[in-house]
């Protein structure tokens, strides 16, 4: 056990090949009063940065989520000291905690800063910590009408700037447009829209146009994060039904969808280039999925427990060299160099055709009919996960029929939780453990002695969050020609 | 107890409460709630609760009381009740539990593990004593695992059963038993030879603020055996270093996870517990199995999980979390809730070494084959 000694030890810094990785105690973030420790029950810290233009400089501002309280701060980041005196705004709450955020890139200037909160009692809040006078602050499921079950949480369209989507601990996701009315005194009333495989889109079944807009029922399990793809395209959904979905966000179809190992799918994060979707949970891996080839190309072994947040490092990250840091319950920080070799490696032996191919990038592969029914190949095993995707199809739909007579009655219950067939276990979707690279992590330290929430990559640092609140900076190395452009 | 029933069957919702199925709390005697934690956690093991009342039925007329012909009137008795939720004394298997084993024959608090291990083995002996007592005539070459060698290490708790003629293996083996195989490689020849050895459960050592998988693929960490531990080889014919691991070769169907929280410390000449927190999935693969195994990608479902709360082994409480039917219950006792899954981060143990107070924290996990 002379591992499990070594790692009791707390780093304060870290050498890659990269260079010399620094914590800044200076720079450390928290709730102005430490007193406390949150009870387990509270929901894991998450960070949220936005970058506002002032003249010509710019600003980093940050908000983090800390036991019932929300912490909106500058960030001051590796030359200045944090001052936690000055919070550009504080806000605590009673009976919901919050538990996601987002701030609206599209809209976020000077003097504005609109900023999406979602709560564990199911509601959120649209505030703007700029304009706290002025602006009115509105609150969407305030009257837990729509769902009731805990915000896991919230984005922003992209590109759409009066439209954010929110995923709860049910299973579903919503959108809402905040120029429509806030209030729903009723429970609405939904009528199908669309139905691909896993995933089920209704609309509220209204004269007018009302919120939510849209309700998605993704999967069988809590929805437990989401990620929209580098160019906007595509939403990437974690499940704890232990699949991460892929799907077109204005086609409203399932593109693809991987599962873990075992247990459900924590968090995820896109590559910079968007080719490839990073995902960890409760198998203690990390999962490296391509969308080119519609694979798990390799999976990463190196956390104790559970991994909460993984990110990629796009200042490290160019075509076909990936940079990405995990961080989880384990209180480590894992980093991951995936490269070529990883990369290009064959689809496993013992699939005797290869996956299709697409012809070029993510653009031209989602126009395609959704991955499984598009194989073509006659390949025995190809259409024996042909015909196991169908197979899940018939399953969904009945579990689809139950829910929507459950639905109004008790919209906040998780009961439909069923245990999905096994079937997938060495198919690309799930491959055996032996049949993709397992790597080992590039670095691997014990950085905290609480578990870690969150990993978040800056120019000049990356911020690191504990489930107790506090906030660290970790400055890169400082030599010039290591640090790559990032373009 | 009116009032706890229709609460309960309220909360479910009278048309989503699963048919034929019973929701009894058991009453406590006196610190047996190590007792009747492990009793609840067999009962929604479905393939265990489906053997017991099998055997009821066909022991109609045995007159003998043992342990298992209690254990079988106690869950025929839940399994029959014409009401959905109550709570029922197991009074006659409590006093048949004292009167065979001097352990249990006093009030005070006991290691539910060391009661899992005791029910389980008891049962199997008697099983065996019967297939044996009947079968004697017929050969039974039944045995799965020949080359099976009960080995004591501190990881497997195999069967106490110790003969050197083949015994049949029992359901109890069927459900429970697995596989350890103990590889051990010698530096010099790099002959690897290995030893099977059976387990009913699996004991494993806690960290702070690990997972399950992490815990299991902790015995399974190669050893070096160096020194005054140097292993005898058979091919050099002398001691020599070596390296050993353990790894599972056969996997169970039902999985019994024992969490080794209950630590002697000299100092205090008593055991203390370690409330470690280590999280546990509703879903399990096994990491640590050999190259060999055959079913080695099996996936496991938690079925049910022997929760102690409190400071030590013969202080504090036991109760348990089981799955029914997608619901799942909290028993405690005489006391049943429904819970949400969401709430299981109350049983993984506390985060933080200075933390103290109340400590729920798993101690037996259930997981059962998805195959089965």
């Amino acid at each position: 056990m002379a591992s499990s000694d070594g790692g009791k030890e707390v780093k304060t810094a870290f050498v890659t090949r990269e260079g010399k990785y620094k914590l800044l105690p200076l720079s450390e973030y928290s709730k102005p009063t430490r007193n406390q420790i949150n009870p387990p029950q509270y929901s894991p810290v998450r960070l949220s940065f936005i970058e506002t233009n002032v003249d010509k400089s710019s600003e980093l501002i940050f908000a983090f989520n800390s036991g019932r309280e929300l912490f909106v701060y500058p960030y001051r980041g590796v030359r200045k000291a944090a001052d936690l005196s000055k919070p550009i705004d504080k806000r605590s709450y009673q009976g919901t905690m919050p538990t996601s955020h987002d701030f609206n890139k599209g809209l976020a200037s000077a003097d504005s800063l609109p900023l999406l909160i979602g709560f564990s009692g199911g509601q959120i809040q649209l505030i703007d910590p700029l304009r706290k006078e002025v602006f009115n602050c509105k609150l969407f499921n305030k009257e837990r009408q729509v769902d009731k079950s805990r915000v896991t949480c919230v984005r922003w369209l992209p590109g759409v700037q009066n439209q954010f989507v929110v995923s709860h601990s049910s299973g579903q996701l919503y959108v809402y447009n905040t120029d429509l009315q806030t209030t729903c005194t009723q429970p609405p009333h939904y009528q199908s829209f669309k139905h691909t495989d896993s995933v089920s889109v209704f609309t509220c079944k209204t004269k007018s146009t009302r919120n939510p807009l849209y309700r998605w029922v993704v999967g069988a399990g809590a929805i437990t994060h989401l990620s929209f793809s580098p160019d906007g395209e595509h939403l990437a959904i974690t499940s704890a039904d232990g699949y991460l979905r892929i799907v077109h966000w204005l086609r409203q179809e399932l593109t693809t969808s991987f599962r873990s190992y075992f247990g459900a799918f924590l968090h995820c994060a896109w590559s910079p280039d968007g080719y490839y979707v990073a995902a960890g949970g409760e198998d203690d891996l990390v999962t490296v999925f391509s969308m080119q080839q519609r694979r798990i190309v390799c999976r990463g072994r190196g956390h104790k427990s559970w991994i909460n947040c993984v990110a990629f490092d796009s200042s490290l990250c160019k075509p076909l060299e990936y940079r990405l840091a995990s961080v989880g319950d384990d209180t480590q920080l894992c980093l991951w160099d995936i490269n070529e070799d990883v990369l290009r490696q064959p689809p496993p032996a013992s699939r005797p055709t290869s996956l299709p191919t697409p012809n070029s990038g993510v653009q031209s592969t989602v126009s395609l009919a959704p991955p499984s029914s598009a194989k073509t190949s006659k390949s025995p095993l190809t259409n024996k996960f042909v015909n196991l995707t169908l197979g899940g199809d018939k399953k969904d739909e009945k579990k689809e029929h139950k829910r929507n007579i459950s639905f109004t009655s008790k919209s906040g219950s998780t009961n439909h939780v069923k245990p999905l067939d096994d079937k997938v276990l060495g198919t690309p979707v799930c491959p055996r453990l032996e049949e993709v690279p397992l790597l080992e992590p590039l670095i691997c330290k014990k950085i905290s002695n609480e578990r870690l929430t969150s990993v978040h990559f800056l120019e000049e640092c990356f911020v690191t969050a504990c489930y107790e609140g506090n906030c660290y900076t970790w400055s890169r190395p400082t030599s010039p020609s290591s640090v790559k452009d990032v373009t | 107890m009116g009032a706890n029933e229709s609460h309960l069957v309220k909360e479910i919702g009278s048309d989503q409460f699963p048919p034929n199925e019973h929701f009894f709390g058991l009453i406590n005697f006196g610190n047996t709630c190590y007792c009747n934690s492990v009793l609840q956690a067999l009962f929604f093991c479905r393939p265990f609760r489906e053997k017991i009342l099998q055997y009821k039925q066909q022991q109609k007329n045995q007159k003998k009381e043992t342990l298992l012909t209690c254990l079988a009137d106690l869950f025929h008795n839940i399994a029959n009740q014409k009401k959905k939720v109550g709570t029922i004394a197991p009074k006659k298997f409590v006093q048949r539990l004292r009167r065979e084993n001097d352990l249990f024959d006093n009030y005070l608090q006991q290691d539910a593990h060391e009661f899992l291990n005791y029910l389980l083995n008891t049962i199997a002996d008697l099983l065996q004593e019967k297939s044996l007592t009947s079968k004697s005539a017929k050969g039974n070459n039944l045995s799965n695992h020949s080359s099976a060698a009960n080995g004591s290490t501190a990881m497997a708790n195999g069967p106490l059963l110790n003969k050197n003629e083949i015994v049949p293996p029992t359901w109890v083996h069927e459900l429970f038993q697995g596989t350890l195989t103990n590889e051990t490689k010698c530096m010099n020849c790099e002959t690897v030879s290995s030893k099977d050895e059976d387990f009913l459960d699996l004991s494993v050592d806690v960290e702070q603020n690990t997972s399950i998988s992490h815990c299991l693929r902790g015995f399974s960490s190669t050893e070096t055996l160096c020194a005054e531990y140097k292993y005898y080889c058979e091919v050099c014919c002398s001691k020599q270093e070596a390296q050993k691991r353990m790894r599972i070769k056969n996997l169970p169907q039902v999985l019994a996870l024992h969490l080794k929280r209950f630590k002697y410390v000299e100092q205090v000449n008593r055991y203390t517990k370690l409330s470690y927190r280590v999280v546990f999935p509703l879903e399990l693969r096994l990491y640590n199995t050999s190259d060999d195994a055959v079913n080695k990608d099996r996936l496991y479902d938690l079925v049910s999980v022997v929760v102690h709360c409190g400071t030590g082994p013969n202080r504090g409480h036991y109760i348990s979390i089981v799955k029914s039917h997608g619901l799942w219950l909290l028993f405690d006792d005489d006391m049943i809730d429904k819970i949400e899954p969401s709430t299981f981060e109350d049983f993984y143990g506390l985060a933080q070494d200075f933390q103290k107070g109340q400590s729920e924290s798993g101690y037996i996990l259930f997981y059962q084959s998805r195959e089965i």
